[in-house]
C-alpha cells in the first residue's frame, strides 16, 4: 500500500515512521502553504471548517505528485464537532474528482466504536508480528515525544534568540533528522543535540519577557500553516509561548488512553471550565475555557485560536470575556480561514504583546512601590 | 529645541505631526493617501519643510498605521508601532484618565479600553468594513453631499429612519429603498449614523466594558451626526480631541520620543530631502525555505535602501547580498 495522511504539526514524523516500519510506502504531504489552502478552498464547500479545506488541498497536492497513492489514514471523531464528518466529506469530494480508488482507514476514537477501531488498526497491519508492531509504535511514539520536547523549547527560546529565525532553522533541521532516525538511541541523540543547540542561540532573559498561552481548536493551534505561523510571530515579538495542547497530548487523549477511558488532562480542564461551561460542546471548546482559567496566573495573556465557523470554539469565545474579567487575564481571539490576512493578524498580535508588556511593567512598578 | 516626527499612514489618509520636545504639536498635516502611501509621505514632508526653518532638528521618528512598515523603512523611522498602541498613547496624552477610546478610520474601526493609563483590552473590526469612513464617504457622494456636511445633515432632524446596519451592502440598499419611498435626506443620514453606531457597539464593542471618560477619534470623529449618535446610545459625553484626525501620528511621535529617551541614539531619519527623491519598489519570493516569504525592496535614488517582509532576517540587511546575488542565492 502507498499511504498518505493529513499533515498536522509534527504528526508526520511519528506516523511516517510507524507506517514505514509496518512495511508501507508513505507519502508525507508537502508543508501547508497558501497554495494548499487555495486548492482546498476551491473544492471544499464554502462553509466547511478551515481544517477540512486544508486537508483536502493537502491530499490533492499529494495526488498531483503521486497519483498511485491508494490509501489515506486519518482520525475520525464523535460528538458535536464536525470533525467526525471530515472523512465522509473529503471522501465524497475526492471521489468526484476522480480519486475513488483510494482506501480510507479512519481511526475512530475507541469510545465511539471499539470494534471499528481495532478493525482499522488491523487494516494497516499486513503480516507483521505483534512484536514488530509494538517496536514500530514505540519508535514512532518516541519521535513524537522528542519533537514535542524540542518544540516546547523552541516556544521559549525564540523570544530570546540573538539572530531572528535561528530557532526555526534548528527546528526544521531536527524535523528532517528525526524523520530519518531509525533507532531509539538515534532519536534520543538528535533530541539531546537539538536541545543543546537551542540553548546556545539565546541571550539571557532580561526579565521583561511576556508569556502567552495558546489555547483553542486543535488543528489551527498545532499547524503553523493554518495559523499564519503565529508562534513565530509571537516569538519575534519577544513573547514566550505556552501551548496547551501538543501532538502527544492529543494522541493520548483521542487514540491511546481513550482505550482505558482515562482522560487525565481533560478532567482538570472540565472542572476548571465548569462555572462557565459545564458540559462538553465538542472539540476543544471546554478545554479552551478550562485552560484559560488554569493558566491565568502563570501567563500574561491568552491567545485563543479558532477556525471560522468552529462551533465548539464559538461557544468558548462567548464566555471568554467573563473568564478574562474574573481572572484578570487578557484574551485575544483570532479566527482563521482562507480569507484571513496576515497584516491584520500581525497588527493585533503586536498590539496585544504591547498591551501585555505595559501591563506587566505597571504591575512590577506597583509591587515595588 | 528638539522635535519628533509622527507619521500615520492609513488606508484613506496619511497624517504627519511635528511635535516639540515638550509634547506640543507644532504642525499637523492631513493628506489623502490615494493609494500611494510614499507619495503622500513625501508630500507631507514637503509641507513641513516649507513651513519650518531649515535647521529644524529631528531627534526621532515614529510610524504607525497600515502603511507603517513601508513608511518606516522609507523615512528611516526609529519606532514602527501598530495603530492600537499609537492611538492609545495619543488619547492618554489628551485625557490622562481616559477609559475608552472609540476610533473609526477609513477602513477599520477599533475600541481600546484603558485602566490607569494602560491598555487592558482592545478589539478591531473583523470581517467587514461596514461603518467605517470609506462607507460614509461613499454614501455622502451617492447622496451628493460633501463628506464635511454629511454629519451636520443628521442634526437637522429628530426623525431617524431605521437602516439595516449589519452589512455595508444591505445598508446601502436599505438607504436607497428609504429614499425611494420618500424619506428625507436628513432622516436617512441620521438613520445611517444610528445604524453605524449600533453596528459598532454590537460588533467591535461586544462584551467590552465601556466607561467614561470616552474619547472618539479618527477621521469619522469629524462627523457630528456620529458624535451625537454615540452620545445618545452611550448616555454620556463623548470627547473629540482637537487633533482627532491625527491622533495616531501624535501617539507615534510620543512613542518615538519615549523610545529615544529610553535608549539614547542618533535618529535614523533620512531627512526632509526625501520629498524630492525618486523611489521605486520591487519584490521577489525568497526560495530559501518553504515559508516562501514575499520580500519587498525599496530603492531611493536608485540605491537599495531597505528590504522587509521576511520572517527571518536573511534579507533584512542591505549591504551583504546584492540583488544580482539574490538570483544565485535562490538557486542554491
Amino acid at each position: 500500500m502507498k499511504i498518505t495522511f493529513p499533515r498536522l504539526g509534527t504528526v508526520h514524523v511519528g506516523l511516517k515512521s510507524v507506517l514505514e516500519d509496518l512495511g508501507h510506502e508513505v507519502v508525507v504531504p508537502p508543508r501547508i502553504t497558501e497554495e494548499t489552502v487555495n486548492l482546498g478552498a476551491k473544492h471544499a464547500p464554502e462553509t466547511a471548517c478551515f481544517p477540512l479545506k486544508i486537508n483536502l488541498g493537502s491530499f490533492l497536492e499529494v495526488f498531483r505528485e503521486h497519483p498511485d497513492v491508494d490509501m489515506i489514514v486519518m482520525a475520525g471523531g464523535v460528538g458535536p464537532c464536525r470533525f467526525g464528518y471530515y472523512f465522509r466529506t473529503e471522501q465524497d469530494i475526492l471521489t468526484d474528482l476522480g480519486y475513488g480508488h483510494v482506501n480510507w482507514v479512519v481511526m475512530e476514537p475507541p469510545r465511539g466504536n471499539l470494534r471499528q477501531s481495532l478493525d482499522s488498526l488491523g487494516a494497516l497491519n499486513d503480516g507483521c508480528s505483534t512484536w514488530q508492531v509494538a517496536a514500530a509504535l514505540r519508535l514512532g511514539w518516541r519521535k513524537l515525544v522528542a519533537m514535542d520536547d524540542i518544540l516546547k523549547t523552541v516556544h521559549r527560546v525564540r523570544a530570546h534568540e540573538t539572530q531572528r529565525g535561528a530557532a526555526s532553522r534548528i527546528f526544521r533541521a531536527a524535523v528532517t533528522q528525526m524523520e530519518n532516525a531509525d533507532s531509539l538511541q538515534e532519536v534520543d541523540q538528535i533530541a539531546r543535540q537539538t536541545l543543546r543547540r537551542l540553548q546556545n542561540i539565546c541571550r539571557e532573559d532580561d526579565g521583561d519577557t511576556v508569556r502567552v498561552a495558546i489555547v483553542g481548536e486543535i488543528y489551527v493551534s498545532m499547524e503553523p500553516g493554518a495559523n499564519l505561523h503565529i508562534e513565530e510571530a509571537l516569538g519575534y515579538l519577544g513573547a514566550e509561548i505556552h501551548r496547551t495542547i501538543m501532538v502527544t497530548d492529543w494522541a493520548k487523549e483521542n487514540i491511546l488512553l481513550d482505550f482505558l477511558r482515562w482522560d487525565s488532562r481533560g478532567k482538570d480542564h472540565k472542572e476548571a471550565a465548569k462555572p462557565y461551561l459545564n458540559h462538553f460542546v465538542g472539540g476543544e471548546g471546554q478545554a479552551s475555557v478550562g485552560s484559560t482559567v488554569l493558566l491565568a496566573d502563570a501567563v500574561d495573556g491568552v491567545v485563543h485560536l479558532m477556525p471560522f465557523t468552529c462551533m465548539p470554539e464559538i461557544v468558548a469565545q462567548s464566555v471568554m470575556p467573563q473568564v478574562s474579567k474574573d481572572y484578570d487575564v487578557p484574551v485575544l481571539t483570532l479566527v482563521f480561514d482562507e480569507h484571513t490576512g496576515r497584516a491584520g493578524v500581525l497588527t493585533r498580535l503586536e498590539a496585544f504583546v504591547d498591551l501585555l508588556r505595559r501591563r506587566r511593567r505597571k504591575k512590577g512598578q506597583r509591587s515595588i512601590g | 529645541m528638539e522635535y519628533y516626527l509622527g507619521i500615520d499612514v492609513g488606508s484613506v489618509s496619511t497624517n504627519l505631526v511635528l511635535m516639540s520636545e515638550d509634547e506640543e504639536v507644532r504642525q499637523d498635516v492631513y493628506l489623502r493617501t490615494a493609494g500611494q502611501p510614499l507619495r503622500a509621505v513625501q508630500q507631507g514632508l514637503l509641507e513641513i519643510a516649507q513651513q519650518q526653518d531649515d535647521d529644524l532638528q529631528i531627534s526621532g521618528v515614529g510610524t504607525t498605521g497600515s502603511g507603517r512598515e513601508i513608511a518606516g523603512v522609507f523615512v528611516g523611522a526609529d519606532v514602527i508601532k501598530n495603530e492600537i498602541t499609537a492611538h492609545a498613547i495619543g488619547a492618554i496624552k489628551l485625557i490622562p484618565d481616559v477609559r475608552t477610546v472609540l476610533e473609526i478610520g477609513g477602513q477599520d474601526s477599533k475600541i481600546i479600553i484603558l485602566n490607569d493609563g494602560v491598555v487592558v483590552d482592545f478589539a478591531m473590526n473583523t470581517v467587514c468594513a461596514a461603518g467605517t469612513g470609506s462607507f460614509l464617504d461613499r454614501q455622502a457622494s451617492r447622496l451628493g453631499v460633501d463628506i464635511e456636511d454629511f454629519g451636520r445633515l443628521a442634526l437637522q432632524t429628530d426623525n431617524s429612519v431605521r437602516i439595516a446596519g449589519r452589512c455595508a451592502v444591505f445598508a446601502e440598499s436599505d438607504m436607497i429603498h428609504k429614499q425611494q419611498i420618500g424619506h428625507s435626506n436628513p432622516a436617512i443620514v441620521k438613520g445611517c449614523c444610528d445604524a453605524l453606531v449600533r453596528n459598532y457597539l454590537n460588533n467591535v464593542g461586544k462584551g467590552k466594558d465601556i466607561r467614561p471618560p470616552i474619547v472618539f477619534q479618527g477621521g469619522v470623529a469629524c462627523n457630528e451626526g456620529m458624535i451625537a449618535a454615540f452620545e445618545e446610545e452611550l448616555g454620556c459625553e463623548v470627547f473629540v480631541p482637537e487633533y482627532n484626525k491625527v491622533m495616531g501620528a501624535i501617539g507615534s511621535a510620543l512613542l518615538a520620543k519615549e523610545d529615544m529617551q529610553h535608549e539614547p541614539r542618533p535618529t535614523s531619519f533620512r531627512g526632509f530631502g526625501l520629498h524630492s527623491m525618486d523611489y521605486n519598489t520591487d519584490n521577489f519570493e525568497c526560495e530559501d525555505c518553504p515559508n516562501r516569504c514575499e520580500i519587498l525592496e525599496i530603492y531611493i535614488d536608485g540605491d537599495l535602501a531597505a528590504r522587509w517582509g521576511g520572517r527571518c532576517d536573511r534579507w533584512d540587511r542591505t549591504d551583504t547580498v546584492s540583488v544580482e546575488e539574490k538570483a544565485v542565492g535562490a538557486d542554491n
